[in-house]
Order: C-alpha cells, then sequence, then structure tokens
C-alpha cells in the first residue's frame, strides 16, 4: 500500500480540522512531497468554498470584528473560538441535502404504498384501477368531463360489433 | 473522520422518514372513516318505451355508444361503510354485488366491486361522482349499475 493510500483517507478529515496532532502532521509531510494529494486537498478547498457561496450567497462582512473591537479584551478572547466554529458547520449541508436526497428515493421506490396511497393515479382520469372479467369482453369509458360518469360495460358481443353494441 | 458528518446524514435521514412518515399517518387520520355508497340497479331494454327522466346524465352518456331505447331505474340502495368492510346487494338476476370501501384520498374513494364469477374491478371515483357498470342480460336488456360514493 503506498504512502497515498494511507493519507488519502485522511484528506477530507485534514480539511475539515478533525485530525489529531499526530495525524495532521503525518499529512502535512505527505503533501510536501506528493503532487497528487496536494491537488486532491485544493479539490476539496474548492468544493468547500463553491457550497458556501451557494449557501451564502454572497459574501458575508465580518461583522464579528467589529463587535469584538466593541468588547472588553476578556470578553472578545471568550467569544472568538465559538465565532471560528461557525464555517464549519456550513459543511454538513452537502451531507444533510445528500440524505435528504436518499429519504426521498428510499421513500419512493421502498414505500409506495405508503409514501403514495394504495391509489396514486394510473392513466388520465385514473377512475377504473383494475378489471377482471374471467368470461367476457369489456369496455371501459373514461369520463371525458369531470361530471361525467366513468362506464364499464361487460359485453355480450364481440367487441368489433362497436361503436352500436348490442346491450 | 468521517463519522461525524455520516452521523449528521443520517439523523437528517431518520428525521425525513419521520416527516414524511408522521405526515402519512395525519393524513389517514382525517381521511373520513366511513364511506357513503348509493347503489343504483337500471335496467336498459331495446324494445320501446321510457327513459327514466332521473338519470338521464346516464342516459346521454351511453347513448351514442349503446343501441337501446329503453331505461328505467328498478332499485335504488344506499349503505355507509367502514373502510374495508363488504356490503352488498342481490341483483334482480339472482347474482350479488359486492362493494368494499378501500381507502379515501383527496381524489376519491377507492373501491372494490365484486359480482362473483361476472366482475372484479377496483374504481377510484370522485365523491359524489358516478361509475356505471353494465353487467349481465336481464329480461329481454340489460342491468347497469350506478355507483356514488358520498363521504
Amino acid at each position: 500500500m503506498s504512502a497515498c493510500d494511507n493519507v488519502g483517507p485522511l484528506l477530507d478529515g485534514y480539511y475539515d480540522g478533525e485530525l489529531d496532532s499526530l495525524e495532521r502532521t503525518r499529512v502535512e509531510h505527505h503533501l510536501q512531497s506528493c503532487d497528487a494529494c496536494r491537488r486532491d486537498l485544493t479539490s476539496l478547498e474548492a468544493v468547500g468554498h463553491a457550497v458556501r457561496a451557494a449557501v451564502a450567497g454572497t459574501q458575508t462582512p465580518d461583522v464579528w470584528r467589529a463587535i469584538a473591537s466593541q468588547l472588553p479584551p476578556e470578553r472578545a478572547r471568550v467569544a472568538a473560538p465559538l465565532r471560528a466554529r461557525a464555517p464549519q458547520r456550513r459543511r454538513w449541508i452537502p451531507a444533510v441535502a445528500a440524505a435528504a436526497v436518499a429519504a426521498s428515493i428510499f421513500l419512493v421506490i421502498l414505500d409506495p404504498g405508503g409514501f403514495l396511497g394504495p391509489d396514486a393515479d394510473i392513466g388520465p382520469s385514473g377512475v377504473v384501477r383494475s378489471i377482471y372479467a374471467p368470461d367476457r369482453a369489456v369496455m371501459v369509458m373514461e369520463a371525458e368531463k369531470s361530471d361525467d360518469p366513468t362506464i364499464i360495460w361487460l359485453m355480450e358481443d364481440a367487441p368489433e360489433a362497436a361503436p352500436h353494441v348490442r346491450i | 473522520m468521517f463519522a461525524s458528518r455520516w452521523r449528521a446524514a443520517w439523523v437528517a435521514f431518520v428525521c425525513a422518514v419521520g416527516l414524511v412518515g408522521a405526515q402519512n399517518a395525519y393524513a389517514q387520520e382525517e381521511a373520513p372513516r366511513r364511506v357513503g355508497l348509493s347503489l343504483m340497479v337500471s335496467h336498459v331494454s331495446p324494445l320501446p318505451g321510457p327513459i327514466d327522466p332521473t338519470i338521464t346524465a346516464i342516459h346521454r352518456r351511453i347513448l351514442d355508444e349503446f343501441h337501446y331505447q329503453s331505461l328505467h331505474v328498478l332499485e335504488r340502495h344506499s349503505m355507509e361503510l367502514q373502510l374495508q368492510e363488504v356490503g352488498g346487494v342481490v341483483l334482480p338476476t339472482g347474482k350479488r354485488v359486492e362493494l368494499r370501501p378501500i381507502a379515501v384520498s383527496p381524489t376519491g374513494v377507492l373501491i372494490a366491486v365484486d359480482i362473483p364469477g361476472t366482475l372484479q374491478t377496483d374504481v377510484r371515483v370522485p365523491n359524489r361522482k358516478a361509475v356505471v357498470i353494465g353487467v349481465d342480460r336481464y329480461d329481454d336488456g340489460k342491468l347497469i349499475l350506478t355507483l356514488e360514493p358520498n363521504y
């Protein structure tokens, strides 16, 4: 197994700041000598920027700096780490969006009865859902207008006798 | 490293499924549990005779499709059934027609209609709209059933 194979899976965590110091050092050491992993890291950063830009729409002004300048120094130090964590939360948005899509697919494909109900539409008006007449030909005339009744007609003659069928 | 991201995805997935499930349960609770059904048994005949004025809408609908000269109502039945409850009527031919409302949705009530040995059909009928079923020969003509839910 190459060094890239070992370090590659850690890149995402490295980008997210989730690695411990030993792993972080190991990744940084590898990045110094590996163009491919540097490109992967650059791609991760590009995706992160794109997602944040899409979510935020436009760059927000650095409000914190303005607020911190108004606070006593000790309060500014306490609050600063909370601010630093805020951008990381936006990285969950792709995962949450993917989960929502997966849930929709799950509900539509695996649970069609529960999601769509047992009588989802079939056909133009969908009045006749199923029909079985063991030894008779059947003519079905779906309603053309909303006030028209739908007609199911068990034939006595062969269907070729239409349009004027003997009753 | 991926664990927290997957955990968030999993929580979102469970929440989405739960939300849709809860909405489904709520919708089912909102649906009426009893369905009123009216069943009219009529007779069409090729012999000259009157057209029953109470069913002119049906007459207009089938006039161009079938050859007949008289139409009159033989029986009118009404019943109120719970979902999945079977209601039955014995037709003048001696055959029994069984009706079973299966489910109610915003677009109508799904009803199973069973005339053993002759016809099995599931129809979804909007409230106060009719389905006409031409069934067996009777006397010199044919019996037709008109089914209409009211809930």
